[in-house]
């Protein structure tokens, strides 16, 4: 069943998402989505990462405040939500949740983390705190000064857009700086690049770019 | 002499990197050194752009990188809801999980004073076009 439940260290029971490759594992993956949830896009990346070969866990980030929360509608009206949903977001608890998806993508092997957005600054925390991570990379996670303290423990690549608004590009330069060991490529792309559920923000060729430097490097660190 | 084109060239390649520091640096450099340029006696012709355009001022007042001048600062500015509504999506976005905060690049003066950076720098072009 690609929908599961996991089961935090303090109790706590999330959602999420399980797709599981045809044959034996390379190793398991972990996606962390946008601020949508588990919605259809976040699926549909699962699943290509099991067509890889890597069993992939998505878990659901935002159960503590809203069980069961996801979403398909990208207008602006649901930022009011999804506002409300961060106001009693926790970093904290966010870890746990994560580290409950580790532990059951790390029944297929070694596993590496990835995200997008919000799950893009999730991966490189993940990278830097969450243990069982072999490997992790994500894509324009925004808010650089708040997680460039951080120090990866494992193999960590990210990925940015040039024409990110949300991110400069000068604080990717400072996080290049401050990580020399961490791989980090630039797309000539706006945020959000590699979501295919929204034709005004996917760009398809910085995408595919960017996803294949995320298989060779967790083919390179998990198998 | 710095051509009119070269300055919409900065200033369009800032509104579409509004948080770069970079960008809006060679923007002040080419507005400041287009304040004094073809005019007979420069440094008159700068104080009177000076006097009568505050955004010249600091642009000037920026452009001579003094140890205790303004700097262009790129910092988290918390947004309110109101504000939220008409944020660039990215921007908004990033605002969700970086506690209600999105980054602005600002002109920073020592006694705590700040200024949006490319409102700012927009004035600062306008009244050159004059």
């Amino acid at each position: 069943m690609p929908r599961i439940t996991l089961t935090a260290s303090d109790g706590f029971t999330l959602n999420a998402y399980r797709a599981e490759p045809s044959g034996k594992p390379r190793g398991g993956v972990v996606l962390l989505g946008e601020v949508w949830g588990l919605n259809n896009w976040v699926r549909s990346v699962a699943e290509r990462w099991a067509s890889h070969g890597y069993l992939c866990i998505a878990p659901a980030m935002f159960d503590r405040v809203e069980f069961g929360y996801e979403s398909e509608n990208y207008g602006q009206d649901q930022f009011k939500v999804i506002n409300r949903i961060f106001e009693s977001y926790s970093h904290a608890t966010a870890l746990l949740d994560m580290r409950a998806a580790v532990e059951a993508a790390s029944a297929a092997g070694k596993v590496g983390v990835t995200g997008y957005c919000f799950g893009g600054a999730n991966s490189w925390r993940a990278a830097a705190q969450v243990a069982g991570v072999a490997a992790a990379s994500g894509y324009y996670g925004g808010g650089v000064p708040n997680y460039i303290g951080l120090t990866p423990r494992v193999p960590t690549q990210m990925h940015f857009g040039t024409r990110d608004q949300g991110i400069p590009l000068e604080q990717v330069e400072q996080l290049k700086a401050a990580h020399p060991d961490v791989d980090i490529h630039t797309y000539d792309a706006d945020h959000g690049f590699c979501n295919s559920d929204r034709p005004n923000r996917f760009d398809e060729a910085a995408c595919t770019k960017a996803s294949a430097r995320s298989l060779a490097w967790f083919h390179k660190h998990l198998g | 002499m710095i051509e009119h084109n070269s300055i919409h060239a900065a200033l369009a390649a800032l509104e579409a990197a509004p948080l770069s520091r970079k960008k809006a640096m060679l923007l002040v450099l080419l507005l400041d050194e287009a304040t004094g340029a073809g005019a007979d006696d420069p440094l008159a012709r700068r104080a009177e752009l000076a006097a009568a355009h505050p955004a010249l001022a600091t642009v000037m007042d920026l452009a001579a990188m003094r140890e205790t001048g303004p700097r262009l600062v790129l910092e988290p500015v918390a947004v309110d809801a109101a504000e939220a509504a008409v944020l660039r999506e990215a921007d908004y976005m990033v605002s969700l999980y970086n506690g209600a905060t999105v980054q602005r690049l600002r002109i920073a003066w020592a006694d705590a004073r700040r200024a949006d950076a490319l409102d700012l720098l927009r004035r600062a072009a306008a009244a050159l076009e004059r």
